[in-house]
């Protein structure tokens, strides 16, 4: 079952990683949303693997096909599907600024793991995962969510209804004239 | 090997922030810079949901952070592509090299 587990694990992270380069890297935009939809259901398909079934189906619902229907919608209003036109070429700028990244990000690494940190925060707590099931996840996240989280929640409504006005109003937004 | 770990899911998340990142820097199209913030904020998500999984199950503040910025990442890129589409309208043009209003 472990292995079972381990082998859907990396499949689905290789997955991930192949489409969400595709996305920077494929020439035409539509193509690349659709890229982001495989993208983002594997990100979902991860969360339901952590026992977060919420958040996947958040993920799904939200990411993986609304945000996806607005990116293709964008593209065909702005009549943006041919192919763009700048060349990546790979200059000792970029080529310095993705080895940074990744010398930094394996630094940190390198550096967790060999402190106290790895201790502390890997290896103690490995033992204790899945406790619960998904379905008392959900019905644990949301009486957190509407009891010690209420005015964050609160808030959040709020912030989504003046985002709503500012929509409605940059939508009626005329320009200056051509 | 076959024991997945939270040290895999960092790894993980870790590797997709790195691409988002580059993404956000070497794309042209405002479009698919959207894409890759959004890249950057699931793999955020992908943190924050690992770390309560393995480490805090108790309290869920992790998934219930990764709800919050799933709302607040969609209603950005919303926002982004109102503005996007006013610009369409006014300069018919969205690559980030042509629209040069905006230069500090």
């Amino acid at each position: 079952m472990e292995q079972l587990n381990a082998i859907i694990f990396y499949i689905i992270s290789a997955i991930i990683i192949f489409s969400s380069i595709a996305v920077i890297f494929t020439k035409k935009i539509m193509k690349s949303v659709f890229f982001a939809l495989v993208t983002f259901i594997c990100f979902g398909l991860l969360f339901f693997f952590l026992n977060a079934l919420f958040n996947g189906v958040i993920q799904i619902s939200i990411y993986g096909i609304a945000l996806c229907i607005l990116f293709a919608i964008a593209v065909m209003l702005t009549n943006n599907n041919e192919e763009e036109t700048h060349k990546i070429k790979f200059s000792p700028t970029i080529i310095l600024a993705f080895l940074g990244v990744i010398m930094i990000l394996s630094s940190i690494l390198i550096f967790l793991k060999e402190t106290m940190m790895y201790d502390s925060v890997f290896k103690t707590y490995i033992n204790s995962s899945h406790i619960l099931t998904s379905l008392d996840n959900t019905k644990q996240l949301s009486s957190e969510l509407l009891t010690h989280n209420l005015y964050s929640f609160e808030l959040l409504g709020l912030y989504l209804l003046i985002v709503l006005i500012g929509i409605l109003v940059l939508l009626t937004f005329k320009g200056e004239s051509k | 090997m076959f024991e997945i770990t939270l040290y895999h899911y960092l790894v993980l998340s870790l590797i997709l922030f790195a691409i988002g990142f580059i993404g956000i820097i070497i794309s042209k199209n405002i479009i698919k810079v959207l894409i890759c913030i959004e890249i950057v904020m699931s793999a955020i998500n992908l943190n924050f949901i690992a770390f309560t999984a393995y480490k805090n199950y108790l309290f869920l503040s992790g998934m219930i952070f990764a709800l919050f910025i799933t709302a607040i990442s969609a209603v950005q890129t919303a926002i982004g592509l109102v503005l996007i589409y006013q610009i369409y309208k006014n300069k018919e043009k969205i690559t980030s090299e042509e629209i040069e209003e905006l230069k500090g």
